[in-house]
């Protein structure tokens, strides 16, 4: 389910999709993540303890029968790391914080000359690291979930279908799928989906809360990105903090998450039955399943929220308002958040 | 006859809305006299420019402190923006200036009926009649209605005039007096249903806000049985901020009504709404309305926010502006602050409806579900036809697991949302409350809206 958050996140930001390979290298002392090789000379590194971030690549998953299932399903103790993995959050989490790095700010960021628009830029790539948001949903679940739960999520995630169901959120999440997902809504207008499968993706978003979720990580982009530029307003346009704030809040409104996430359920989950899908509802609406959409769907939000803020802070520091105000003064208008 | 009232009057009326392509056109033949200078100060003032016209009014008066217009314009500029003892200075000036002068005569009248002076505002006004001939004092004290009416017809400016004292009447509480005169001057006539008319008024759709207004008003001088109408008129009034008014005609309104329930309702209203027995200086009504536009219309935080303070500081009782201090608060980002402010303004007014509401939903917002649930429980009881305090207590009901607690707010808020707004005012609480029903509970929490459904209950 957290694969399906972070797809309707993206589908909502409008990033440019190009979730290929997330690169890691150390610049001074500090870990740089991007999405684009390091320039020659530059020294790869992985986090000590832990498996680098899998690269969410072409072809990576497909759809059809995993080795797991072939092999039997596992009854061993589950661990967090392992939840993770086979939930697909892990493989998508790399995508999710290299595109919300991308828009975020986005609009703002061509007033700059090219070299703070560098700046920014590597700001961005810093604060919204994968791992950081792998950390902050790992530690949340370690901390909050109890062994009884962990095992009953393994039990599904381990399933052959569980499997199936993260590969097919890991396959729609991937650049190439967006085509074939666009082609896929504008069916619907002339072939609707039928009443029983849409009552089942309804009660999905009801269960995990996905459409409410998404909006509030969009909105954490938006009113971060809105602040920020509020502050590098010249002083007779500057907005306050609170004017913000409901602006962004307002927009909420307008979002209409629901139906966005609805289409967008429909063609991942398309090549599931009925039968399966409810299989995969009655799980997230299981303790367990409600558990796990509960703590990580609220620790990534947290972890998006810290790292726009910190970005912000850091993107202040760096470029002082007044070189936005000169730029803003060479484009046009008062700020837009 | 009343010629010279008629045109000291129309000086008034159009000194501010002189147009601005004439204004300009003046001032630039004027160059930076001081002449020019008022004259750009008006043309700020009808492009919206307030501050920009008062600083304008300003410089001019500072630049020939003997030249009547430009204490006049000092004067009005500073009064619209709430600067109240500058007005009052001003005013004194251009009096000074010219102590028969009827154009000032008639700015300190509406100057003291804004801040209260009502002795002073009539004396100002009989003034002004005792400089016409004394047929025409005659004429305009005595002559029947069917003889005054085509002459206010005739003049709007004469009409002005009597509404002033009609209003100066009521202000001071003389209901009955502000009838005789408005029946007296033909401005309402027995016998004709003002009340139909203005709800057919209120139903239709080509009337402004302004004429609907008036229309009430006219109910309530010329239908004095006329509850229903009356009642409107004093929460329009509330919703306004004319608290003073307001509670006259609710008052009335209670009175005239034959339903015991309705006179229940009335005297919560007069009580939750309209502060009970706190009382609220006219100086501090007059600013609090002023300082909403100024902060609302203006953007003008700042100057808003002194005002506010000063209202306070004449009426710490009043609950109203503590509302706005915390908005202003938040507008700054300020949380905590502002959920200061409120509970501030709880301890001014206990019973203070919307205090309550804003309080419930501002500590729904920083997710403190015990103490928004408390607060919002309060304000239903207050006034239990607040959907948008109830869904906000059925959501602090629902984020603490109180799932019962939130099926009976809802149930409640739906009724009474279809019973009186239609379907549409509560669609996104009515859809969750069905997949709720249908589902369980669900993982995202259910949605606040707060929805503008009942005149009187709305401002703030």
């Amino acid at each position: 389910m957290k694969n399906v958050v972070v797809l309707v996140v993206l589908v909502a930001l409008a990033a440019p999709a190009h979730a290929g390979e997330i690169y890691r290298w150390v610049e001074g002392s500090t870990v740089v993540y991007s999405d684009r090789p390091p320039q020659d000379g530059v020294v790869g590194t992985e986090t000590p303890g832990r498996e680098p971030l899998p690269a969410v690549t072409a072809g990576a998953a497909t759809i059809g029968p995993s080795s797991s299932a072939e092999n039997g399903v596992s009854t061993a103790p589950a661990t967090v790391d392992e939840i993770l993995e086979l939930s697909g959050a892990r493989a998508q989490l790399a995508g999710l914080a290299s595109q919300l790095g991308a828009g975020y700010l986005l609009p703002r960021r061509h007033q700059l000359d090219a070299r703070d628009a560098a700046r920014v830029a590597r700001i961005i790539e810093q604060h919204f690291a994968p791992e950081r948001f792998y950390l902050a949903i790992h530690d949340e679940l370690g901390r909050r979930v109890e062994r009884e739960q962990l095992d009953a999520m393994a039990a599904w995630f381990r399933s052959p279908l569980g499997r199936r169901v993260t590969e097919l959120e890991i396959a729609a999440s991937k650049p190439e799928a967006a085509p074939a997902a666009v082609a896929f809504a504008a069916r619907l207008k002339t072939s609707p989906a039928a009443p029983a499968r849409l009552e089942l993706l309804q009660r999905l978003d009801w269960v995990t809360g996905l459409s409410t979720d998404t909006t509030d990580v969009v909105l954490v982009i938006f009113r971060s990105g809105a602040r920020a530029a509020a502050t590098a307003a010249a002083a007779d346009r500057r907005i306050r903090t609170g004017v913000v704030e409901r602006r962004v809040e307002e927009m909420r409104g307008e979002m209409d998450m629901a139906n966005m996430a609805l289409t967008h359920m429909l063609y991942v989950y398309s090549p599931l039955t009925d039968a399966e899908l409810k299989a995969y509802v009655d799980f997230l609406a299981s303790p367990a399943g409600r558990v796990y959409n509960r703590i990580s769907h609220a620790a990534l939000l947290r972890a998006v929220r810290d790292a726009a803020d910190r970005t912000a802070t850091e993107i202040m520091r760096a470029i002082p308002p007044q070189r936005w105000a000169a730029s803003t003064q060479k484009t046009a208008g008062p700020p837009a958040p | 006859m009343t010629g010279r009232i008629i045109a000291a009057i129309v000086v008034v009326v159009l000194a501010l809305s002189a147009s601005t392509s004439v204004a300009q056109r003046r001032v630039a033949a004027l160059g930076d006299s001081p002449a020019a200078l008022v004259e750009r100060a008006r043309a700020a003032y009808n492009q919206g420019r307030y501050q920009d016209a008062l600083e304008t009014a300003r410089r001019a008066a500072e630049a020939a402190p003997r030249s009547l217009p430009a204490q006049l314009a000092r004067g009005g500029m500073a009064e619209f923006m709430g600067e109240f003892d500058e007005a009052s200075q001003a005013y004194a000036q251009a009096q000074g200036l010219a102590p028969d002068d009827n154009t000032t005569r008639y700015r300190l009248a509406l100057f003291s009926t804004r801040v209260g002076d009502y002795d002073r505002a009539l004396r100002e006004l009989d003034a002004i009649l005792a400089t016409q001939p004394r047929t025409a004092q005659l004429f305009f004290r005595y002559a029947p209605a069917f003889l005054q009416k085509p002459l206010l017809q005739q003049s709007p400016a004469l009409e002005q005039f009597v509404q002033l004292q009609i209003d100066i009447m009521m202000e001071k509480g003389d209901l009955a007096g502000a009838r005789r005169l408005a029946r007296g001057h033909g401005i309402v006539e027995p016998g004709r249903d003002y009340c139909t008319e203005a709800n057919a008024k209120k139903r239709g759709k080509g009337s402004s806000d302004d004429d609907v207004f008036k229309a009430f008003r006219l109910a309530a001088l010329g239908q004095p049985d006329s509850a229903d109408c009356i009642w409107w008129y004093g929460q329009w009034l509330t919703d306004e901020g004319y608290m003073r008014l307001g509670r006259l005609m609710v008052e009335e309104g209670t009175r005239v009504t034959p339903i015991p329930a309705n006179k229940e309702s009335g005297r919560r209203f007069m009580r939750i709404r309209l502060g009970g027995e706190r009382p609220v200086a006219k100086r501090a009504e007059s600013l609090f309305m002023i300082a909403k536009q100024r902060y609302l219309r203006d953007g003008d935080a700042d100057g808003a926010a002194r005002l506010f303070d000063e209202i306070l500081r004449l009426s710490p009782a009043f609950a109203r502006p503590y509302s706005y201090k915390a908005r202003l608060a938040l507008d700054d980002g300020d949380r905590d602050a502002a959920l200061r402010w409120l509970q501030r303004g709880i301890e001014a007014d206990s019973e203070s409806w919307r205090t309550w509401h804003n309080l419930g939903r501002l500590l729904l917002e920083a997710e403190r579900w015990e103490d928004a649930g408390r607060a919002l429980a309060r304000t239903v009881e207050l006034f239990p036809d607040d959907l948008g305090g109830r869904f906000a207590l059925a959501r602090a009901l629902y984020a603490r697991s109180d799932f019962e607690g939130y099926r009976t707010q809802t149930e409640l808020a739906l009724r009474f949302a279809r019973a009186c707004c239609g379907p549409d005012v509560a669609k996104a609480p009515a859809d969750f409350f069905t997949k709720f029903q249908r589902w369980g509970p669900g993982a995202a929490l259910p949605p606040t809206p707060d929805p503008r459904t009942i005149l009187g209950w709305n401002q703030d």
